[in-house]
């Protein structure tokens, strides 16, 4: 079975079945999403949905919590400081 | 005609067996969850592989069963929020499987808050709430690279701490504010089954020779060569913890935030589990049982029983641990540096609301709502679940809890698309009623 | 009982009106006490979305007095002036779907050319000449204006409260008075006050005290946005449909469309807005009207569909019959002014008003400029304009 990825900020990042965004990204490492705009990190903090720190960017649904949406292969997930986000989606 | 199926938020235990009870008596409940699973926090891993650790207790394996059983007639939306609920009567979902419908009653079982004390660093990458590592364990059976640390109080952390060890990745040490087991004669008032699962944690932990730092605070928190360093404190001795990851809990604490007795209008509407009262799972599931009974008995569907208080051996369970676990009040706010962040969505610190309080007084009592206006606590995203009882803790007791919580929908953000997508049926003529 | 306490001037209520009273008094070497059932800013001056705006306003008198405490501000917000920081110059785009919005914005067009207002149009034409990228194609004309700008309710309300050198009491209501030749007996919930005069700018808390000035409460539901990508350009100014100036100027929507306004906070959220219905109810919000506030917003401003909501409230705003604010002494009582009725217009008509109240207060003379809003016109039928 190969392995299936999505895309973070263009990287591609292993997913099991059942992985959420965020538990993709921890086991690859990856603990801070970006900087939220109070320039405090984006990051996995409550995990079920509660304190908005993990929001992200994700292909075909939008800005949602990391933590609970659920992974699909080839998504592309993007940071919410990443400046190369909205020029595409909004032309 | 119009759907006026009643709604249950949350799909934990008690939501579970809400649904379970309201379908036994013919009922079609719609039951609702924003994770993409059920079982709740508790039970994340209801549904999980089998082979992911941990394994599932004897009573998550009844309510499963249970639950398939009357699956076919409860309409379970999953990945789909609550959004709001108003005094019309109109109840809106958002989100994969989003609507808009008329319950004829609600039951909110939306489970606890986690209360995690603010600290210096508590802000960075890679500290999170204990309950989110648990989560990622019971969900996908892994936990994020790197050595763990567990910190705070009560006695979820050594739930958590034995499925680290379980999953075999023990954590590099729990610091415990409290001094729970200095009481062992205490403990030994506790039912069985908590004191065998309690037994079961330590013993396990011990085994494993993970060490339990009680009566030590974790004081701080800084990044040192992409490590995390967690600086500890035990009775004026100071000591440095290296790790990568650290998880914190300082408690439970219900979770009704969002819904205020204005929003709800005439439709009858009750809370279940821990969002009424942090009782835990077994007490969660009776509640639930007892809201759906509540709800017959509004609806005149069956005679359903009156029953208001939660079971008193729950409650006497709960005193006893938090008699335990007893410690002085966990913010020590003269302690702490006036940078420590406080609410974490706007950014707001310490240092920002003791200067808030003290110019007021100057003048006169600073109001709630300047807190919220001017200060912009609880105005973030998460609608002050994370922040409120530390304001409310350091603010002048005129100054109530209630005031300060805004309780406006929708109870978390939602997306506008998501709330212009969901079908209406409140009023739509061509939709089936369903029941 | 109480201590009794004695001032020149008390104010019942701390919202923005009340709050630029006590300043611009305090300045005058007024001896002031400011009460409050709740506290600063607790009501429609808290709720508001804080433009200060010229277009929206009646023409006439209304954009007149608009425009004069707008020019106010501006000094006020210059040099070391008590609005610096708080009040910020900025654009408005108001914008038309339609023919009756279309002919709104010619009416505009030509009220701020007739009335020679400080406020002017910098651009006028088709929605891709705005200086708004991704407008929404409904959208087929949009006016730039310049000369207006942003002030939040609870902001300047702090400025002014906090500069003033006066007694605050909170909470503390207004529950009677009585005038009489020494001045003016003050009752409220927690005790006595004495007074040689008492403003009364308590919003809609002033319709039980002065029965016989007709009001009406108006409450209006807004939507608070999320801060949006970093990446995501934040609106100059506020997005305003031509609809809205129609509801306001009580010319009659028609088919007009929905009225919304789209607008900016510092923070890179935005307001959406906003509803006017003739109840009172501050905690109702209904999910109906909140979608179509969102439709025709994201008619507006389609990107705004990717932004989430993070709250959604109510104000209440005070309305008098007329749609003319209600400013002055009472008819028989001169010690007792009132000034209130303002429908959201008070962030933008309060430094005036502060200005004129004070001087009033102080020599006795009364602006010819405020002769029209005296409650007086409400004692004589034919007084109310049609």
């Amino acid at each position: 079975m190969s392995v299936q990825t999505i895309l973070w900020n263009g990287t591609p990042i292993a997913f099991l079945p059942g992985d959420t965004i965020a538990s993709a990204l921890s086991r690859a490492g990856i603990t801070e999403f970006g900087l939220r705009q109070t320039a405090l990190p984006a990051a996995i903090f409550c995990g079920i949905g509660q304190c908005q720190n993990c929001l992200v960017s994700i292909e075909g649904i939008g800005v949602a919590e990391a933590c609970l949406t659920l992974c699909d292969a080839e998504q592309s997930v993007r940071s919410l400081s990443d400046h190369r986000l909205t020029e595409s989606a909004h032309d | 005609m119009i759907d006026t199926r009643p709604l249950i938020v949350g799909a934990g235990p008690a939501g579970l067996r809400a649904a379970i009870t309201l379908s036994d008596a013919g009922l079609h409940p719609v039951l609702v969850d924003h994770a993409p699973g059920i079982g709740g926090a508790v039970y994340a891993n209801l549904r999980a592989q089998p082979n992911l650790t941990p394994k599932l207790t004897r009573e998550a394996r009844i309510l499963r069963q249970d639950f398939d059983r009357v699956r076919p007639r409860v309409d379970l939306r999953l990945s789909t929020a609550f959004a709001a609920f108003d005094q019309t009567g109109t109840a809106l979902l958002t989100g994969q499987a989003g609507m808009m419908f008329k319950p004829r009653a609600v039951i909110f079982a939306t489970g606890a808050r986690e209360r995690i004390q603010p600290r210096p660093g508590w802000t960075l990458a890679g500290v999170s709430s204990a309950g989110a590592l648990q989560i990622a364990l019971k969900t996908t059976g892994t936990l994020p690279l790197g050595r763990l640390l567990l910190a705070g109080t009560g006695p979820l952390l050594y739930a958590i701490a034995a499925q680290m060890v379980a999953a075999d990745r023990p954590p590099v040490a729990v610091i415990e504010t409290g001094n729970p087991l200095r009481h062992p004669l205490m403990a030994l008032r506790l039912p069985a089954r908590v004191l065998t699962e309690a037994t079961r944690y330590i013993g396990q932990l011990l085994l494993a020779g993970v060490p339990i730092l009680s009566g030590t605070d974790l004081t701080r928190i800084e990044t040192r060569n992409g490590a995390l360093i967690a600086h500890t404190s035990r009775q004026g001795r100071w000591a440095e913890i290296s790790v990568d990851h650290i998880g914190l809990h300082d408690g439970l604490a219900r979770n009704d935030f969002g819904i205020s007795a204005e929003m709800t209008g005439q439709t009858p509407v009750f809370q279940a589990g821990d969002c009424r009262s942090v009782l835990g799972r077994w007490a969660a599931e009776e509640d639930g049982k007892r809201a759906a009974e509540q709800v017959l008995h509004a609806l005149n569907a069956t005679p359903g029983r009156a029953a208001i208080a939660p079971d008193q051996r729950f409650i006497k369970t709960q005193t006893l641990l938090a008699k335990l676990f007893a410690r002085a009040p966990a913010l020590a706010a003269p302690e702490l540096p006036d940078d420590t962040v406080i609410c974490r969505c706007e950014n707001r610190s310490l240092g920002d609301l003791k200067q808030a309080l003290q110019t007021a007084s100057e003048q006169t009592q600073t109001t709630a709502r300047t807190l919220r206006l001017t200060e912009r606590f609880g105005m973030g995203p998460c609608q002050g679940r994370q922040c409120l009882d530390w304001v409310a803790a350091l603010t002048p007791d005129t100054t109530s809890f209630a005031d300060l919580r805004g309780n406006r929908w929708p109870i978390k953000p939602v997306r506008v698309r998501d709330i212009l997508d969901a079908p209406d049926f409140t009023a739509d003529p061509s939709h089936q009623d369903l029941k | 009982m109480q201590p009794t306490d004695s001032y020149d001037l008390v104010i019942a209520g701390a919202g923005i009106i009340g709050a630029s009273v006590a300043w611009h008094a305090t300045q005058r070497g007024l001896r002031v006490a400011v009460i409050d059932a709740k506290g600063p800013a607790a009501a429609a001056s808290g709720a508001s979305d804080g433009a200060v705006s010229v277009a929206s306003k009646r023409p006439g008198l209304m954009a007149n007095l608009a425009d004069a405490s707008l020019c106010y501000a501006r000094e006020m917000a210059q040099h070391n002036g008590i609005l610096k920081g708080i009040f910020h110059p900025r654009p408005t785009f108001i914008f038309a779907r339609s023919a009756p919005e279309s002919a709104a914005l010619d009416r505009l067009t030509r009220m701020l050319h007739d009335q020679s207002l400080s406020v002017s149009i910098h651009q006028d034409g088709a929605a891709q000449t705005s200086a708004i990228s991704g407008l929404g194609k409904d959208i087929t004309r949009v006016i730039e204006l310049q000369g207006e700008a942003h002030m939040l309710g609870y902001q300047a309300t702090h400025a002014y409260l906090s500069a003033a050198k006066c007694d605050l009491f909170w909470p503390r209501s207004l529950e009677a008075y009585e005038p009489g030749p020494e001045g003016v007996r003050v009752f409220t919930s927690a005790g006595e006050m004495n007074c040689a005069q008492l403003v009364i700018a308590s919003g809609i808390g002033t319709m039980g005290l002065l029965p016989n000035v007709p009001m009406i409460a108006r409450s209006g539901q807004l939507i608070v946005s999320d801060r949006g990508p970093a990446s995501e350009p934040n609106l100059p100014g506020p997005l305003t449909s031509a609809a809205y100036l129609l509801d306001k100027t009580a010319n009659g929507r028609g088919d007009a469309g929905l009225p919304v306004v789209i607008d900016p906070l510092r923070t890179g959220q935005v307001l959406i807005g906003s509803t006017r219905e003739d109840h009172g109810t501050e905690r109702q919000t209904d999910i109906a009207i909140v979608r179509r506030l969102l439709h025709s917003a994201v008619g507006c401003l389609p990107r705004l569909a990717e932004r989430r909501i993070i709250r959604v409230f109510a104000g209440v705003r005070s309305a008098s019959l007329d749609g003319l604010p209600i400013v002055g002494a009472l008819p028989e009582e001169p010690n007792v002014i009132c000034a209130t009725g303002f429908e959201g217009d008070g962030i933008c008509l309060s430094a005036l008003i502060g200005r004129e109240i004070a001087a009033h207060l102080a020599t006795g003379q009364s602006s010819p400029d405020l002769a029209a809003l005296t409650p007086g016109r409400f004692s004589s039928q034919e007084a109310i304009p049609a």
